[in-house]
């Protein structure tokens, strides 16, 4: 792809800390300035959305030391908004509809999951750690354009092989009611349904993400869970509001396996409860 | 038949007295110890270790302790004044000692605890072992497990010191209460002092915290009560929470489980404990970039970071000389105040005794651990001490894994295996493996004893004892702070890449 030579990794902050890159792909195609049911363009509820989204994840310490983010828009062409940053030091964001517009949405995978290649690259030549990375789609349409097949077929194929590897997570989000999404739906070998909403839900998307990379940045395994497979400490430490932990976890490097991705949006994993029994234990030994 | 410590001993012209000892012995008979040998014509040695534990002793909150700190310092002086007392300068942990001294001779007897470095070491050391062995017992009382000439006579010594995880710990089952944990509730202590709950303070997989009101002595000093989640007590839990109970550890800046709590009902089922309460950061969300200790303590320099690597590492050693292993050591396990005091937390997972601590991280697990499952072995002194030196670089680098690496692996276990450590030898000037980011030049910028003292743990394996660790950085911060090494106190040097 010509749009990506002389593309840099982006820019990195010093930091002992695993990073997340997420790179998101969002349609700015003609179709976005249509209007959801209160009347308000598309593209408006998703710039807002995508701001708050920022704004609680730049709140969230423990993410905030953590995310790297990266945005490409696609409408007509795809265009790198944003290289690879530290969302702390990412500027303000806001994206306009390019009318008229047709949607490479394979295009833009591949762009982004090149992106997002390179960035992996940096971080082991600098030898930084890092989650495996997660690529946000987010379209109200079906691919269009001349090679719009082809380029979704190569998108697919490329997903799904690094999805099988455990190289890359994919959150394919479908706006709107209109369409059949019928080529996104393919896009994501592990997810059985498509996450769809129309945009003025999207804050709901965004805090199932805000929450999923809380639970991939803090999560701070325990080698070995105790004899009786109850949980082992979790994030949320007893301090207080720290929750930040810079150490990674489990010998079964589970740090680097994705959050379940929920079939609705919102539904947050339960946490395992233990089992409780008294079994072996003579109570009169403990009582007082 | 074993003979009374006092006859075993006249067979040896030479005493090593481990601190452990005096330490961990019931009054009476310490007190016939510290008579006995100014008295008698033995020559008494100290690891290097003694001079610091000694201090931290003697700031311990437990006025027999200290008192003992003065007294050891009073027989010091007395064999001293006979020519008869000698310090193992710069030999502060037991292994030299005991491989020495313990093989070359059998006119030497080591005294010491029966949890402890000296014991591991001597365990290790097994048939070549020549020395006389004095130990103190869990119940305080010095035996001599090893007498004879027997082909077998470390058999008794073995049976008394090679712990094996509790079997107990493994009975299923939790013991279960009705009670909802919320602020207003009341629990009792086991002499049915009623304590209410306070604000809800936070909430971890295991259990949630609370202030309450318990003040004992009227002092002020913040309680707070651990409430652990139904099915959370199990056999493991109880067990070692009545031990440490009943150990009644306290030291300034060690969270300790002082007193269990239970429900406020006529049988009254236990629920957690109390603990003094610290407010602060953790160290895991400080130590995370030079950026943000600068942000968060903008007066620091290295010297600070050193510092609180001494603290950390006395307290400790504190809890080692009680053959208290911490085992899940970890940056988020130190909460440092404002005053940039830390104090160790989650303490009642640490392993007691026989009765293991089950849990364990990776960064801090080394690689022969890697496999073992930490409910069913107990922890080493020789674990810890690579764990230690993880969490001191860790503090030293801004949270960086001492084998984190260019071109590394995808977990820190996977680095831990291929056991390269990138940070070269004086001279040898290759930093091409360092991670980006400015980390080499703290290297650089670091005494070349405490550099050499990261090799040897790191390249060549050895496992060097805590007190050896905390000498080195009491140079280090002494150097600092007599400016010897110029630019030398910088938090960090702002250079992109190495």
């Amino acid at each position: 792809m010509s749009l990506y030579e002389g593309l840099n990794e982006g820019s990195f902050k010093r930091s002992a800390v695993r990073r997340l890159p997420i790179c998101f792909c969002l349609d700015v195609s003609g179709s976005m300035i249509r209007s959801t049911a209160n009347d308000t363009p598309r593209i408006q509820e998703l710039n807002e959305s995508f701001r708050r989204f920022l704004e609680t994840m730049r709140s969230n310490e423990a993410v905030a030391e953590a995310a790297d983010i990266a945005v490409l828009t696609f409408g007509g062409t795809v265009r790198i908004e944003q290289n690879m940053t530290p969302i702390d030091q990412m500027p303000e964001q806001r994206y306009l509809v390019r009318k008229h517009t047709m949607t490479p949405l394979g295009e833009a995978i591949l762009g982004g999951i090149q992106l997002l290649e390179l960035r992996k690259e940096a971080y082991k030549k600098k030898g930084i750690k890092y989650f495996q990375p997660w690529l946000v789609v987010l379209t109200d349409g079906e691919p269009e354009g001349y090679t719009a097949m082809e380029a979704m077929d190569e998108a697919v194929e490329t997903v799904h092989k690094l999805e099988a590897e455990q190289k890359l997570v994919v959150f394919p989000v479908g706006v709107g009611d209109d369409v059949e999404f019928s080529q996104l739906g393919r896009l994501s070998s592990r997810m059985s349904h498509l996450i769809r909403m129309d945009a003025d839900k999207l804050d709901s998307f965004f805090q199932f993400l805000n929450a999923s990379s809380t639970q991939v940045v803090v999560k701070d395994e325990q080698v070995i869970p105790d004899l009786f497979g109850t949980p082992g400490k979790d994030a949320t430490g007893d301090r207080g509001s720290e929750t930040e932990s810079t150490e990674t976890g489990s010998r079964e490097a589970r740090g680097t396996e994705p959050p379940a991705v929920p079939e609705e949006t919102g539904g947050a994993a339960a946490a395992v409860q233990p089992e409780p029994y008294v079994e072996g234990i003579n109570l009169d030994d403990w009582c007082i | 038949m074993t003979p009374d410590w006092q006859t075993y001993l006249k067979n040896y012209d030479r005493i090593v007295l481990d601190f452990s000892a005096p330490l961990n012995m019931c009054s009476s008979e310490r007190d016939e110890l510290l008579c006995l040998l100014p008295a008698g014509s033995w020559q008494v040695a100290v690891p290097g270790s003694f001079e610091i534990d000694l201090e931290i002793t003697a700031a311990a909150d437990d006025v027999d302790q200290r008192s003992l700190a003065v007294r050891l310092q009073q027989l010091e002086e007395q064999l001293r004044e006979q020519q008869r007392f000698f310090l193992f300068k710069g030999v502060y942990g037991a292994r030299e000692i005991v491989r020495k001294l313990g093989t070359g001779s059998d006119r030497v007897c080591f005294v010491f605890h029966y949890i402890s470095e000296f014991a591991e070491e001597v365990l290790l050391a097994g048939e070549d072992l020549r020395a006389g062995l004095l130990v103190v017992g869990p119940d305080g009382r010095l035996t001599a497990p090893a007498a004879g000439d027997g082909p077998d006579r470390m058999a008794g010594y073995r049976q008394l010191c090679a712990l094996e995880v509790n079997r107990q710990t493994f009975v299923r089952g939790a013991v279960l209460a009705d009670f909802d944990a919320r602020e207003g509730a009341a629990v009792i202590t086991g002499d049915r002092s009623r304590i209410i709950l306070g604000r809800m303070l936070g909430q971890g997989g295991e259990g949630r915290v609370f202030l309450c009101d318990y003040d004992p002595d009227g002092t002020g000093v913040q309680y707070v009560v651990k409430i652990y989640h139904r099915g959370m007590l199990n056999m493991l839990r109880l067990m070692k929470l009545k031990r440490m109970e009943e150990m009644q550890v306290s030291y300034p800046g060690i969270c300790w489980p002082q007193r269990m709590v239970y429900t406020d009902t006529p049988k009254g089922r236990p629920l957690g404990y109390l603990m003094k309460g610290v407010s602060g950061r953790d160290l895991a969300s400080v130590c995370v970039s030079p950026d943000k200790v600068q942000r968060l303590y903008p007066n620091w320099r290295r010297r600070d970071l050193v510092r609180l690597c001494i603290y950390i590492l006395e307290r400790f050693q504190y809890l080692h000389l009680f053959g208290i292993l911490i085992g899940d050591m970890r940056l988020k396990n130190v909460v440092v105040d404002e005053a940039g005091r830390p104090s160790l937390m989650d303490i009642d997972s640490a392993q007691v005794a026989d009765i293991p601590c089950p849990v364990g991280y990776a960064d801090y697990t080394p690689p022969e651990m890697q496999e073992v499952e930490f409910s069913r072995q107990l922890r080493s002194y020789d674990s810890e001490s690579w764990a230690v030196a993880v969490l001191v670089f860790k503090i030293l680098f801004f949270g960086l894994h001492p084998f984190q690496r260019v071109g590394g692996g995808e977990t820190i276990e996977q680095d831990i295996r291929d056991g390269i450590f990138p940070y070269p030898e004086e001279g040898d000037q290759d930093y091409s493996l360092v991670p980006w980011g400015g980390y080499a030049q703290i290297w650089r910028y670091m005494p070349l004893p405490m550099r050499r003292l990261f090799r040897s743990i790191f390249v060549q394996g050895r496992r060097a004892s805590l007190t050896e660790m905390l000498g080195m950085l009491r140079m280090y911060a002494k150097v600092l702070e007599k400016g010897l090494i110029p630019e030398g106190d910088r938090l960090f040097w702002d250079t992109e890449g190495p």
